[in-house]
């Protein structure tokens, strides 16, 4: 028998062999569970002068969000509301419009120190990037005096109620 | 093992954490204070008497005022006559702004220097009222007829 014949013979009789030694891996990949809400930057100071009635309102649209979310399941949803600051002044409101291309945005909301909806029925994976515009208003503005307010508003991405 | 489950644990956890965005929004109102009039009076004519007095009055006009501004103190109203000089002797412009904010000081001669004619009035203020002008003449017999006209003019300023 030459010496090739018997390399093949050896080879065929170890396979079995080594078969019995190999093991299986369960392998889990886990994809985690994440949502990002994130914006480009402050709006731009929004300065107000009264007409003759006392009235005002100046808009700012310059900035933007971006929601991103991988949930498994449950709709979810951008609510406003000012964390910092406490609540406006009589006579003056803030009010927030989140622009949606996926949710339903619910327009013009007017922000205080409560929760308030501005975007529903976003779907559980989401990334979309919408406008941020805000409205500062004044009535009744012979009634208090002129002045610089700042508030911090925190937009919160949650599950739908 | 169990180190490692813990580590990952608190990485997603603090991925899901991160679900809130902030902003900062800076609002102001700014300090304005206005003073308008409805229109120009009408033409005042005097008809002399024999004693040589006359005087016309004219209460067709009004005033505005309105402010916010954020300043200490009291604001009032004051009036000159600002084009055409003073008046020819013997001849009076009069002026009463009437208030409800703050307090009139009733009818002031109008020179070419600053007369108050309303003080008191509060910083935060809207308020309309009414002018009146009086064009008076005394010993008439002694000015020739003409027709004379002047600007006057109503500002705004702090009491203090």
């Amino acid at each position: 028998m030459s010496m090739r014949r018997w390399i093949f013979l050896l080879s065929c009789g170890t396979l079995p062999l080594q078969s019995a030694f190999m093991t299986q891996n369960a392998v889990i990949i886990y994809v985690s569970e994440r949502s990002d809400l994130s914006v480009t930057s402050n709006p731009a100071a929004m300065v107000i002068s009264l007409d003759s009635s006392g009235y005002g309102r100046v808009i700012d649209d310059s900035t933007y969000y971006s929601v991103y979310s991988n949930k498994k399941e449950d709709e979810v949803k951008i609510t406003g509301s000012i964390k910092r600051g406490g609540s406006m002044p009589d006579h003056t409101t803030l009010s927030v419009q989140l622009g949606s291309s996926i949710g339903t945005s619910l327009g013009l909301q007017t922000l205080t120190t409560s929760n308030v909806d501005l975007v529903t029925d976003l779907p559980a994976q989401a990334s979309d990037t919408g406008q941020i515009t805000y409205l500062f208003q004044v009535t009744d503005g012979w009634t208090i005096p002129a002045q610089t307010i700042t508030r911090t508003i925190v937009f919160t991405l949650m599950e739908k109620d | 093992m169990l180190r490692w489950f813990f580590l990952s644990t608190l990485a997603i956890c603090a991925l899901q954490g991160a679900t809130t965005a902030s902003q900062t929004v800076s609002m102001s109102i700014a300090s304005i204070s206005n003073l308008t009039t409805s229109g120009n009076p009408n033409a005042m004519s005097v008809s002399i008497g024999s004693d040589g007095t006359g005087s016309a009055t004219d209460n067709t006009t009004t005033y505005t005022i309105t402010s916010n501004t954020n300043a200490s103190g009291t604001l009032k109203i004051t009036g000159i006559i600002s084009s055409g000089g003073n008046m020819p002797t013997n001849t009076t412009l009069a002026v009463a702004l009437a208030s409800h904010s703050g307090s009139s000081q009733g009818s002031q001669t109008l020179t070419s220097s600053s007369t108050d004619l309303i003080t008191g009035l509060p910083t935060l203020v809207s308020d309309t009222g009414s002018i009146t002008y009086t064009f008076s003449v005394q010993n008439g017999w002694t000015v020739p007829t003409q027709t004379i006209s002047r600007t006057v003019t109503f500002t705004i300023t702090s009491a203090s």
